[in-house]
């Protein structure tokens, strides 16, 4: 049991050292990803480091990142596989001359110099473990799904042509989601839950603190109090993480060391998409002068 | 420590009571997981059952709260735990891996020790049952009850959506343009490569929604009023409305608030009681038509959400009449089922004979349901 304190702690460390904070649970969901074998869906809101997540646990592990980015209508030639045309056109043209058999030709025209791996194809065959990034599964449709699924359960993909193909190494997998929609039961059933939601004022100074060179600790400190409460106001678009980030390398390239109200007010537009979040964000802080 | 599983196995079985779908393989993998991890810390213990257990996010708040009721004194527990002891619960947690997702939650779904004997018994749970929100009836429901159906509320809405959205495209039937295709074959050669096809434009409805917001059917109007509004792309055009024995147009309230402030919203601000105070839907329809009767044409869906109890006011329903021969479909959606429409103050019977379609919703699924046949 003490074996596992000390792996999620080297874990927690690995991630701030390639560039992520998070907290205990996140560290033991992705420990226990990796322990069961099984994909890590990722939900929450937007701009909240679930894509940042997959590609720190990448550095970290040093495995190289392979991503999918989904969108709608995307078919499995998009994403599986697909083969080279052109090139097989070109290479009977080239034999047609030869008096070669049939089947000799074929043989040689789907064999694997003339498949196209796509993402999900490349996790399978990689020769290291690595790490597959599924970004916005929730853009996809019923069948895309369905073809995940199969891959995902088994981690073996089958070509017609050439037979099954199974995975060397077990990738570790990262769904993201916005949740815009429904995932089918059988897609979630297969992963493990990670619902990363803004941090703690705590945490978030920290990540401040991380990603904004120069910045003083107590300035972090209170920008991440002034984010917590601003969160809690009833906006449109709430300010993200990477909002945040930007927000204070904003106020450090001014060359602020503590937040004033003035230079909050000033920046808010950082933070605020939206001119009513904006209006109501200038109504709190000078209601309430909460800095 | 035996306690300890058992507390496991029943905050499992309270969780599906709760309406949370969890399936048997899933219940593989929490012990799995649970053997992995160190309980003593409390984040990685709730961590290892919220990664395989939960599946939504809007699921959380409800795990949450069970959560905290099995294991409240999770601390004082686990330091009287012993090594040996936790060992002990270690190997019969191995032992029931297999065992668990064989019997299928056999032991888990009906709550009585089973008849196998290595399965441990499960403790009957001692609070009271907690129904599933989004099954449960509206009327009658209490406060907490209300709550947890405004938390799963954007779960249903996003379903609703997704099902609106699924509808829509499975109606696209194209048909060949014949004509079309053949001129363009004759750029390939006679050979007809590339199909055109006529794609069928179907028109997004206007909806007007017409709702009582009476005490009688409290909680429904405004859940409904929140559903209706939150499939706004889906249609060209949506105007709500809200009446007592007055109506009122409501749409701009409910862009500016969401479910929970909409109820003090309305009653602040909206319009809706007239002379008496008491639901008088005669009186509504007559208001309705001489204020905004113009938002009525042949475009238009109306969807009206109430259960037609007019305190024994006369049921004009000539004037319901009247709006049905202006609008392109009326659909009235009743929280009540169908033998208490004949009973009491209710003039249903007679408000149905001029409505295309009538529904029963008595829960959130009846709504969901009813509204996705729009």
């Amino acid at each position: 049991m003490n074996g596992m304190k000390r792996e999620l702690a080297e874990l927690q460390q690995g991630l701030e050292q390639a560039g992520y904070i998070c907290d205990t649970s996140t560290a033991t969901v992705l420990y226990l990803a990796a322990a069961l074998g099984k994909p890590v869906l990722v939900e929450g809101p937007a701009g909240v480091g679930k894509t940042a997540i997959a590609q720190a646990y990448a550095g970290f592990k040093n495995r190289s990142l392979i991503r999918l980015q989904c969108y709608e209508g995307i078919d499995e030639s998009k994403a599986l596989y697909e083969w080279n045309y052109k090139k097989q056109l070109l290479h009977i043209q080239a034999v047609a001359g030869r008096d070669l058999e049939v089947a000799e030709v074929e043989r040689e025209v789907f064999s694997d110099e003339f498949l196209l791996p796509r993402p999900l194809l490349q996790a399978i065959i990689s020769p290291e473990p690595c790490v597959l990034l599924i970004d916005e599964i929730d853009k996809v449709d019923m069948e895309f799904e369905a073809l995940l699924l199969e891959l995902l359960s088994e981690y073996q993909v089958s070509i017609p042509e050439l037979g099954t193909v199974s995975a060397q190494s077990i990738p570790l997998v990262f769904i993201t989601s916005n949740a815009s929609r429904e995932l089918s039961e059988a897609l979630k059933r297969r992963c493990l839950y990670l619902f990363l939601d803004f941090p703690v004022p705590e945490l978030e100074s920290r990540i401040l603190q991380l990603k904004i060179p120069g910045i003083q600790s107590e300035m972090a400190g209170q920008l991440a109090a002034a984010l917590h409460s601003l969160r809690l106001l009833d906006l449109k678009k709430t300010p993200s993480i990477a909002e945040a980030i930007d927000w204070g390398m904003a106020l450090t390239l001014l060359g602020l060391d503590t937040l004033e109200p003035e230079a909050l007010l000033s920046t808010l537009n950082v933070l605020f998409k939206y001119r009513e979040d904006l209006e109501k964000a200038r109504t709190a802080i000078m209601n309430k002068q909460e800095v | 420590m035996a306690e300890l599983l058992d507390n496991v196995t029943s905050f499992i079985n309270d969780l599906r009571q709760a309406g949370i779908p969890i399936a048997a393989s899933q219940l593989d993998d929490c012990f799995r997981a649970l053997l992995l991890v160190d309980w003593s810390v409390e984040p990685v213990f709730k961590t290892a059952l919220s990664g395989t257990l939960m599946k939504d996010a809007a699921w959380l708040p409800i795990f949450d709260e069970i959560y905290g009721r099995h294991f409240r004194n999770w601390c004082r527990q686990t330091q009287n735990a012993r090594d040996k002891q936790l060992q002990v619960m270690q190997s019969s947690l191995q032992s029931k891996i297999g065992g668990m997702s064989n019997q299928s939650g056999q032991v888990l779904e009906s709550g009585q020790p089973s008849a196998n004997p290595g399965a441990c018994p499960v403790r009957r749970d001692l609070s009271p049952r907690m129904k599933n929100p989004i099954t449960q009836d509206f009327y009658g429901a209490t406060w907490e009850e209300i709550q947890r159906m405004e938390t799963v509320f954007p779960l249903l809405a996003r379903r609703l959506a997704a099902r609106m959205v699924k509808k829509r495209r499975c109606n696209q039937n194209a048909r060949l343009d014949y004509r079309r295709t053949m001129r363009a074959s004759l750029s390939t050669g006679g050979v007809p490569l590339n199909l055109h096809v006529n794609k069928k434009q179907r028109e997004k409805p206007v909806i007007v929604a017409l709702c009582d917001v009476s005490d009688s059917c409290l909680h429904y109007s405004y859940f409904s009023l929140a559903l209706v509004h939150s499939l706004e792309r889906f249609f060209r055009q949506v105007r709500s409305f809200a009446f007592i024995d007055q109506t009122d147009e409501v749409t701009a309230l409910l862009k500016q608030s969401n479910l929970s402030n909409l109820r003090s919203q309305v009653l602040l601000h909206a319009d809706t009681v007239g002379d008496t105070g008491y639901t008088d839907y005669g009186a509504a329809w007559e208001s309705f038509l001489a204020k905004y009767g113009d938002c009525l044409t042949p475009r238009t869906t109306l969807l009206i959400f109430g259960d037609g109890r007019t305190n024994w006011f006369p049921s004009r329903s000539d004037r319901l009449k009247e709006i049905k021969s202006r609008v392109r479909k009326v659909y009235w959606m009743v929280p009540e089922t169908e033998e208490d429409w004949k009973k009491g103050d209710s003039s249903m019977d007679t408000y149905r004979k001029h409505c295309d379609r009538v529904f029963e919703c008595l829960n959130l699924d009846g709504l969901t349901r009813a509204l996705s046949q729009l």
